[in-house]
């Protein structure tokens, strides 16, 4: 049996990049967030939060739909039903490494 | 704060992001003290009405500065549920023991105290001033004890502790807020994705 810290190996690394996770956990808690709300949470720049979207967008994780509130421009970004399943997983997966690791041995 | 704790706070500001918004409480909690240490039920409705009217600009200062998110309903049906069928009547019964049969402390303190504690615990804990200011007025309920107000003084001087919660809860909400959403690195929003 591997010892956790090798599984850690095994995590979703679009998923488990800290800036990522961090939107990903933001929009798994709500039905959808604007831009501006996503960007202030995370501290990321407008350029860097735009990066990460498009990237989760690409795997179909986010959907993103821009469009105004009156005349103010505004994009609502939210998970899909399967940006949600992974999200969920990739916690299930992370306490199960964490429960792994507290109850780990070192082999002598 | 360490990455679990901070992803933590993520997720209760969004599912809670409205109960964060503190300073749209704090007119609310003016209206409430005008009104308790001005007990003329014409100032009173008319200071709720301008209250209300603040808040929903307060309101809208928020969405423009902080963004907005849609709640998930199923989220909150267990709170909402609780809150209309145990936690609002218990304060009802407690105010109307304290009116009709005026006993010697303030039943409502400890039970109020007690609805802070729930409302803390439902909206995303974080937060940890609603612990002083749930033990503050449960001692409230206590102080006609010692002769500081009692009768329907001691109702009065309840209902500005609370307004005064509402204020100083408020504020200390807000400055959490401010703490935990860093401000805008570039201009604007949207339209960038």
């Amino acid at each position: 049996m591997p010892a956790p810290f090798e599984e850690i190996a095994d995590l979703d690394r679009l998923v488990h990049e800290p800036a990522r996770l961090s939107i990903l956990t933001a929009l798994s808690a709500c039905r959808n967030a604007d831009f501006l709300f996503l960007q202030r949470l995370t501290g990321l720049t407008k350029g860097n939060l735009s990066a990460h979207l498009s990237k989760l967008e690409e795997a179909e994780l986010v959907s993103i739909d821009k469009g105004y509130a009156g005349k103010v421009p505004t994009t609502q970004i939210a998970l899909t039903r399967s940006g949600r399943a992974a999200i969920d997983r990739h916690w299930k997966r992370l306490e199960k490494l964490r429960s792994a690791a507290l109850e780990w041995q070192p082999e002598s | 704060m360490n990455d679990a704790a901070r992803l933590r706070t993520i997720e209760n500001v969004t599912a809670n992001f409205f109960f964060w918004q503190g300073l749209r409480w704090v007119p609310l909690g003016i209206a409430l003290m005008t009104a308790a240490l001005r007990p003329r039920i014409e100032v009173g409705l008319l200071v709720l009405i301008a209250a209300m009217f603040v808040s929903m600009r307060v309101g809208k200062y928020y969405s423009r500065a902080y963004g907005r998110v849609r709640t998930i309903t199923a989220r909150t049906e267990r709170r909402e549920r609780w809150k209309w069928s145990f936690v609002y009547p218990m304060m009802m019964v407690s105010l109307a023991v304290d009116l009709l049969w005026k006993p010697p402390v303030v039943v409502s303190g400890p039970v109020w105290a007690a609805a802070i504690l729930l409302y803390w615990n439902s909206t995303g804990r974080g937060r940890l001033h609603y612990l002083f200011i749930a033990a503050i007025v449960a001692a409230t309920g206590a102080l006609p004890l010692a002769g500081i107000p009692n009768g329907k003084n001691a109702i009065n001087f309840f209902f500005a502790v609370i307004g005064a919660v509402y204020v100083i809860g408020g504020l200390l909400d807000h400055f959490e807020l401010t703490r935990i959403m860093r401000p805008v690195m570039e201009d604007g929003d949207a339209g960038t994705v």
